[in-house]
């Protein structure tokens, strides 16, 4: 136990070194540089306007969003595949992302949103729509998969072919979109972290200021559910009030974080594996390594896809993505 | 070869009910032809369309919509249906996978994967040059899946080659997207993934006929190892099927039918998993009588799911993948639902 301790904060300390280091490279890089100093000069209150201008208000709130739905994936990840004890579980693989997308895009498409700019209610309302879009699939995916008992594999199935459905939905309802709406919706639903601006960060704030701590606690039920039923049990856990509680945490995060992200797939999958080599199984310090993890993630992605090419943006999502489906084939085929 | 008599009366049976059920398709599928020619976004009524077609005058509105527009995309509609539909019948056999199916396992990513390169290279592509790079991704996502399914440890199971499938399909998406984004042909790309047979042309349906011709005479040599193959491999190479042969031959079928489709009208998933389901309860497993029947009824739903996607949203046209999916995904369901137990 002591080693894997020792281990954890090792992790968790090397983990935010590394995020502290992306974080000022990524200051650094960009269409206005600012330099190490400047950074400096600036937090100690001391920068020119400039600089403050593109710290505090362009660069910082980027890289809090990232920061932030980084471990909201990770941890909706982590809680998925706890409950469903399958881990391949991912929001993003579930159709969870895509319940969340299509929820946001119809209220684009009704309300004619991204044409004109959102209203200061829509920043707040665009929360509850994709977090409503992600449990309705939740629901729908659960009632169709359940049959008397859980069969992880039977859930992954029907998550594939929910996905199929609601991303033909999504196409259809992005079709009727003017060219320019469409544009953005695609690279929104691709997972560019959109929200970048303080009002949206601070609109979901109170989310994750919920959530997060509310996960971070469970960890002694995630590990109990992660064992045979009938054990849980025995321990003295209501087994199916406690997995629904938790689907529905993992599942509020997963929708928060892809009404600000954008659908970003795989980050649920890799980062809590990648937390597991790190510290061992046990959740205590799984939870906190794969936020780390999560958000380490998706801060170097972001950072990747924003300076790779010159004239465009990747959309951070796609780079995870990108990076992370490798892992995930390797997986599979490991994987009994 | 010696059979039992009841089996022998079985197969007898099975060959009529394939007669009656083909023909019977096939009456559907020209009413489902006429009344594909009748609708759009102007409608004409039976009389109008039987003169135009009857009297074969080139003049006139109606024969120019009917003849020029209507009736080439509903031979590319009718072509690519049977085409998935065979495709998607093959890969179950050959994988012994109830959820194989060309759609699903990223092949279609494939092609709009390389399409998206060229198109971004060379801008106005020609139709042939379309046609080359879609099979070329086809094939580089088929090559990927084979791959991929042969070193699963311990066989690739439904679950496992759907999964990789996706995944795959996901990597080649992405990255199509960001090529897309890079290049702004987002739009053009999109109508690729929803599958559309809005800009079929006569251009197009000649080129699904040849590769279609290319592929019959393989095809036909296929339908008896094939039907031996779902006895599992050592019983079909038991009774002389060269398996390696029979598996290089159905891939290249495979992709000769769907890099072709793909080439024409995008992504259209589903047709390549229902259509066989149904025939199989309709006809059996045996190839010789389910190829037909799934041809027939392949043709018969995509001709209807393009005139649904006329109908579903004028003057709008529904991407027809949109409306196949929207079948599709229920019928997935019921496969999972019934079949979960043993698709691990």
């Amino acid at each position: 136990m002591n080693f894997f301790r020792n281990r954890f904060f090792v992790t968790i300390i090397s983990l935010l070194s590394l995020m502290m280091v992306i974080a000022v490279v990524s200051f650094n890089l960009g269409t206005v540089t600012l330099s190490p100093n400047e950074i400096f000069q600036t937090i100690m209150g001391q920068g020119t306007e400039r600089s403050e201008l593109v710290l505090f208000r362009i660069r910082l709130p980027a890289i809090v969003l990232a920061i932030l739905v980084g471990i909201a994936m990770a941890l909706s990840g982590v809680v998925l595949q706890a409950i469903t004890r399958n881990d391949l579980a991912d929001p993003g693989i579930l159709g969870i992302n895509s319940g969340a997308g299509l929820a946001v895009v119809i209220y684009i498409s009704f309300f004619d949103v991204l044409s004109t700019n959102l209203p200061t209610f829509g920043i707040f309302l665009m929360p509850i729509i994709a977090f409503s879009g992600a449990m309705i699939t939740a629901v729908l995916i659960l009632m169709l998969s359940w049959r008397g008992d859980f069969q992880s594999m039977r859930l992954i199935l029907v998550g594939i072919a929910i996905n199929a459905g609601l991303s033909a939905g999504l196409i259809y309802f992005q079709l009727r979109l003017e060219p320019q709406d469409f544009m953005r919706t695609t690279v929104w639903l691709s997972g560019d972290l959109w929200a970048a601006q303080w009002p949206y960060v601070l609109a979901v704030l109170p989310w994750f200021a919920v959530l997060v701590p509310f996960v971070m606690f469970k960890a002694k039920q995630l590990n109990i559910l992660n064992l045979h039923d009938d054990l849980a049990r025995g321990l003295g856990l209501n087994v199916n009030m406690e997995r629904l509680i938790m689907l529905f945490a993992g599942v509020a995060l997963a929708g928060i974080g892809v009404s600000v992200g954008g659908g970003i797939a795989f980050l649920g999958l890799i980062a809590p594996h990648l937390a597991r080599r790190m510290v061992g199984p046990d959740h205590h310090f799984v939870l906190p390594t794969a936020a780390l993890v999560g958000a380490l993630i998706l801060l170097l992605s972001d950072t990747l896809g924003k300076n790779l090419l010159a004239q465009i943006e990747i959309p951070a999502g796609l780079i995870v993505s990108i990076i992370s489906v490798p892992y995930f084939i390797y997986l599979l085929l490991r994987v009994k | 070869m010696l059979r039992p008599k009841k089996n022998y009366m079985a197969s007898r049976n099975i060959k009529r009910r394939t007669i009656v059920i083909t023909l019977g398709g096939l009456l559907l599928l020209v009413a489902a032809a006429i009344s594909s020619l009748q609708y759009g976004s102007t409608n004409y009524s039976i009389q109008t369309v039987m003169d135009v077609l009857l009297s074969n005058e080139e003049s006139g509105q109606a024969s120019q919509i009917i003849l020029d527009i209507r009736m080439p995309r509903m031979v590319v509609a009718l072509l690519i249906g049977g085409y998935l539909a065979v495709s998607g019948a093959i890969m179950q056999g050959l994988t012994r996978n109830a959820l194989a199916e060309p759609g699903l396992l990223g092949i279609s990513s494939g092609a709009a994967f390389v399409l998206v390169i060229a198109l971004a290279i060379v801008p106005g592509l020609s139709t042939f040059g379309t046609t080359a790079a879609a099979m070329l991704g086809a094939t580089i996502a088929m090559v990927l899946i084979v791959l991929l399914a042969s070193y699963v440890k311990g066989g690739a199971s439904p679950v496992k080659l759907t999964l990789a499938g996706m995944a795959i399909g996901m990597f080649l998406t992405s990255l199509t997207t960001a090529i897309s984004l890079y290049f702004d042909v987002t739009k053009d790309m999109s109508f690729w993934y929803a599958g559309s047979l809005s800009t079929a042309t006569w251009d197009d349906a000649r080129l699904l006929v040849i590769f279609g011709a290319i592929a019959i005479p393989v095809l036909i040599y296929l339908l008896h190892p094939l039907t031996l193959l779902r006895f599992g491999e050592d019983v079909a190479s038991s009774l002389g099927v060269r398996i390696k042969i029979v598996q290089l031959l159905s891939i290249i079928t495979i992709l000769l039918l769907t890099g072709s489709s793909v080439s024409v009208a995008g992504a259209i998933s589903f047709v390549g998993l229902i259509v066989p389901h149904i025939s199989k309860m309709l006809v059996g497993g045996d190839f010789r009588y389910m190829i037909p029947v799934s041809t027939v009824l392949g043709s018969l739903l995509l001709v209807l799911a393009d005139v649904g996607s006329k109908l579903m949203n004028p003057p709008f046209e529904t991407p027809v993948g949109v409306v196949t999916a929207l079948l599709g995904v229920p019928f997935f369901l019921y496969l999972i639902q019934r079949k979960g137990g043993s698709m691990k």
